[in-house]
Parts: C-alpha cells; structure tokens; sequence
C-alpha cells in the first residue's frame, strides 16, 4: 500500500495470477517512476523483502521510520554537492514521541545528545524520542510552561560552539539562531564557555528566563530569548577574579528565585560559593558562613567554597539545602549562615539534591565516596532522604543496584515531577536513567545504554490535575496568559 | 580571481546547502575573507569564531594545505585564487568535510 501510494501503481504485476504470485517470490520491487525521497524508497523496500527476518518486525517501527523521513532527521547524499567525490552518508534515526496533554515528561541532557521521554500520569511505561543534536553535549535543559507555552530549551556544545536552543513542538523542531544569543560583552574580553544552567523567571514573567554560564556569570532575558545581556552586578562583583576553577570549569551552575521576595535570587558557582541578591542582580553578596571549603588553608572563608547545589521549597523561602564539595548544610535564614546536617549518610560528598515539591522537609540526595572517587559508597547505588529537613537521612535502595554499580549522579542528573505520589528520576554518568513512582520507595531502570547523563528534568504538559502542581506552578497556571511574543529571526530545523 | 571557502557538512545550513562559497573580492588577509564570507552567511560567523573574534579552539582554518595557525592567524596573506578550508580538528570530530580538495572521513566522536 505504501509503494502504491507513493507510485500510484502496484509493486508486482502480471497477466495471471501465477505470475504475479512468481513476481512477488522472486523479483525485487521495481524503482519507483515518480521522484520519491531516497529515504521512503528504502523504507519501502524493506516492507517488500522476500525474507521475513528482514523486514519491519513492528507496526511502531515502520511508523518510526516514516516519521523520521518527514522530519528530515534521514539525511541522504548532500544535494548541493559539486562532485562525485567519495562521501559518507549520516543516518541521523531520530524518533518523536507523541505528546498529549496531561502527559509526564523527562527531558534528559547527556554528552551526546539530548532525549524527550513521555508517560501518562501512571508512569510506568516511557516513550523515548531523540536523540535530538548528534554528539553535542546537552549540559542544561528547562521546560517552560508559563504563558500557556510548552517550550523545551536546551543547551548545545560542539566545538562550533555553546547555543541555547528552544523547541515549541516538543523536539520536532528547534531553534538554530544564526547568532549565538548569549555571549560576553566585547569590553569582557571573555569567551562563553557552556550554559550550565537554565531557570525560567517568576511565573508572572513568562518572558524572563535566567542562564548560568562558564566561565562563572548571569545572563538574563526580558524578551523570552530573543536576547540576552549579562548580569553586570555580579560579574563586576570585586570577589569574581578570585574564584577558581573546580574539576569541571568555572561555573555558575544554581540559580534559585526566592518565591516571595521578587528581588532576591541566589546564585551558586564552582568554586565560588553561594550569592544572593536582594535588588534584583545590582549587588550581590558571598552567603557562605558556617560552609566549609577543604581545600583551603582558611576551612571557613568568605567565598571560595565549591558548592554542588542548593535547593529552597517555595512554601519556605527562608528556608536552603546545600549540597557541598565535602558537606550537606541547611540554612533557615536566607543563606546568612549555614548549619551541617550530614547526619547519618554514608558521605558527605555529592552533587544533585532535589526537594520534594510538596514537604519543605523532605530532600533528596546521592551521597558518592570522597571527591578523588566519585561513585556511589560502596559500589551501592542508593538515593538517601530526609524528612525532617537533615536531622535523619534514610537509604532508598529498592531496585537500584547494590552490587558493583560504581555509579555517579551529577548535580542536574536527579529531578522530581509534580505529581501525587511524587516521581523522582535521576541518570548516571554511566548513562542508566532511574526513576521511582512513590517517591522513592522502589526504582525501576527506565532505560540504560544512553550516553552520560548530565541533566535531567521532568514536567506536566498542561496538567489538568491542576491540584497536584506545587505552589508555583499553580500560580503560572493561575496568573499568567500573556502570550509569549517571539520573531522569526531565528531559523528551524528538525535535524542537527 | 575568487578566493574560495570549502564549508563543512555541519555548517551548510547557513550557506543556503552550498559546499564552496567564492568571494569575488580580493581579501588581503584572512580576516578580510573571513568578514566577507560572514557578509555574505552571517550564521557562520558565530560557529567558526567566539564572540571576541578569535577562531574557536578546535576549529582549524588552513589556506591551501598550510594550517594558519602556523602563518600568522587571522592575519594570515590569502594568495589570489587560493582555497580556504574549514575544518573541525580531530579532537572535535565532524561528519565528512573537505579539506583543501579532498574529502577527509573523520571519527564521529571522541
């Protein structure tokens, strides 16, 4: 039925029965008259092959295989080429998932591209679309549901260099600016390195989103990407030439909005330490007392701390968890110091923490052992919480390997979604994705074989539970319904 | 004579798919090819170098077989009817993309 409707003719023909039933045994389809897209052909043949074993063995595959025609993701010989000059040929299978309204999603960054998974609100069963930007390290993505959008942005790194990108079709199509939006002023002198970090603004604000970038700096946008300029107060901040470099750059990494206090933004950088402003972004100041830095003389100074993440619950803004380079602390008066809650975990030494969306006293963690090493203690992976906001922490191991699984979770690799009970998803280094559908009692592998994870984020795709969604999501759904302005100056492609 | 730019697979979609762009022009130095190869495309401008002007560090740029980091860089001479080639390093890794006439198959990643 494809090659007939492709053709308008039939595959196989002949004046009797016999021969057509001899033709469909024995001759290979006939080229089809009409031009058709080299990769229909190919799928088109393979649907006719005589042994069995070679065809499509699913429906599902055959459709993937359409979709990624029409997408343009099957990219053939270059048409513009000069020469016949020998070439390779790139077979980018990139597969979409279907997304419906109500759908859970996973956004999920590794080193080597990124993956959009989807499920129903039970949870139990994923699609995987992607991977979508071949070989290029995807650091941070972000969904964006304020406005009554559904954008998905993500960071790229190529050695052509670190764009934001933005996709308003769920990884069908996405942005390829012709020029990189975020970038260091001339007078800087400074290169961006990666993106790092990207956190929609308030949710009164749909066009306001932040970016933290290597080297350590703020980048803001009031015009929903469109452009982007460097938060000045903090780059200008006396203490920025004396930070250092941890193992993986010099980077802004954290940016957490205080839910009530519309000025107050704290930042935290490796190996900076944590910020806050409390004007907006014109002044900042170092919020690290009481957090210890062990690879400096002075244990306890201003700034120079490499902290991992810190994480706030809207319902109590006051209120930090912190997860440090050696050192979990908690802080219960807006970063002016810090008290250790290290109690009871196998090390102190880790990177993701993730707060539970609805319990201001419930954090998540993956401890790992000593900083030189950098797995899972033991050779066990195991997620700890605390539900009493770090006096006690507990191990979460059910269906997690507890048996040479040398596995390391990075600071944006762990997530929480908005639902009841909460679904709690981290991946490893070691590109194996876990997820828990009653907030961490049991885990199940949702999928392993992926290149590292380094970011992974979840959402609702315009929840209609709408009673589920923590504080600040219901204030999006409540507050805002401008509609998000965006000129066409950028060009969309489905294929990287 | 035209200087011709030989553009690799990754940054044909800001070329309009073409693989050699001549400019007409003749371009003392790199710098003055590369500024109006980047009137012409503006989108490979920001692939090829960073935003203070300096050519990225895994991309290599050679005019006719010599690399130009070894013959003054953006200020390199360009010779009348030279080729200049764009090339991601091995380090980075690409897609197929020419160098200097012939086709250069590189690993996909590192």
């Amino acid at each position: 039925m494809l090659y007939e409707s492709a053709s308008g003719r039939i595959p196989f023909e002949g004046r009797t029965g016999f021969e057509i039933s001899s033709a469909i045994m024995r001759e290979p389809p006939s080229l089809l008259g009409p031009p058709v897209p080299p990769g229909l052909w190919a799928i088109i043949q393979r649907c006719l092959a005589k042994e069995p074993a070679q065809r499509y063995q699913r429906a599902g595959e055959v459709q993937a295989a359409l979709e990624a025609v029409q997408s343009g993701a099957i990219v053939s010989a270059d048409p513009g080429a000069e020469q016949s000059a020998p070439r390779t040929t790139v077979f980018h299978s990139v597969r979409h998932a279907q997304i419906k309204k109500g759908d859970s999603l996973l956004l999920v960054g590794t080193t080597k591209g990124a993956f959009l998974l989807r499920s129903n609100a039970q949870r139990n069963r994923w699609d995987v679309g992607g991977p979508y930007f071949h070989g290029q390290v995807v650091y941070a993505m972000a969904y964006d549901g304020r406005g009554g959008q559904h954008r998905i942005w993500a960071s790229t790194h190529t050695y052509w260099g670190t764009l934001l990108r933005s996709s308003d079709d769920f990884g069908k199509s996405w942005t390829n600016p012709q020029q990189a939006p975020i970038r260091f002023p001339a007078d800087t002198g400074i290169s961006l390195k990666n993106i790092w970090q990207i956190t929609p603004g308030r949710p009164d604000e749909p066009n306001v989103l932040y970016c933290g970038v290597e080297p350590a700096a703020l980048f803001e946008t009031r015009d929903a990407g469109e452009t982007w300029s460097l938060v000045r107060g903090l780059f200008d901040h006396p203490h920025r030439p004396r930070w250092m470099s941890g193992n993986g750059g010099l980077a802004l990494h954290t940016i957490v909005l205080d839910p009530t206090e519309r000025q107050r933004i704290y930042v935290a950088i490796s190996a900076g330490g944590v910020y806050r402003t409390d004007d907006g972004g014109s002044t900042w100041t170092a919020q690290n007392r009481g957090v210890r830095a062990m690879f400096m003389p002075d244990k306890y100074p201003e700034f120079g701390q490499c902290v991992h993440k810190i994480a706030l619950h809207p319902d109590r803004p006051e209120r930090l968890f912190l997860q440090n380079h050696w050192g979990l602390y908690r802080s219960d008066d807006r970063a002016e110091k810090w008290t250790d809650i290290a109690n009871g975990v196998p090390s102190d030494f880790g990177f993701a923490m993730v707060v539970h969306p609805r319990n201001p006293d419930c954090v998540y963690i993956v401890p790992v052992e000593s900083d030189e090493f950098r797995c899972a203690c033991d050779g066990r992976l195991r997620v700890y919480r605390t539900r009493n906001g770090g006096s006690s922490w507990e191990p979460l191991s059910r269906g997690l390997p507890q048996k040479g699984a040398y596995e390391t979770v990075l600071r944006d690799a762990m997530t929480a979604d908005s639902l009841d009970p909460v679904g709690i998803y981290f991946g490893t280094r070691s590109g194996q994705l876990f997820g828990s559908r009653d907030e961490g009692k049991t885990w199940q592998k949702i999928l392993d074989g992926l290149p590292s994870v380094v970011c992974v984020r979840s959402a609702v795709v315009e929840d209609a539970a709408a009673d589920s969604l923590p504080t600040m999501m219901k204030k999006t759904h409540a507050t805002s319904h401008r509609a998000t302005s965006r000129s066409k100056s950028v060009t969309r492609r489905s294929k990287r | 004579m035209p200087v011709t730019f030989y553009i690799p697979g990754a940054l044909r979609e800001f070329t309009a798919g073409k693989s050699r762009v001549h400019i007409e022009q003749s371009p003392p130095t790199l710098s003055d090819a590369l500024a109006a190869l980047w009137a012409l495309y503006p989108g490979v401008r920001d692939r090829i170098a960073t935003e203070q002007g300096q050519v990225r560090e895994h991309i290599n740029i050679f005019i006719g077989d010599e690399n130009v980091r070894y013959t003054g860089g953006l200020a390199s001479p360009v010779p009348a009817a030279c080729d200049i080639s764009i090339v991601p390093a091995v380090s980075g890794g690409s897609r197929s993309c020419r160098c200097g006439g012939a086709i250069v198959k590189m690993p996909l990643t590192a």
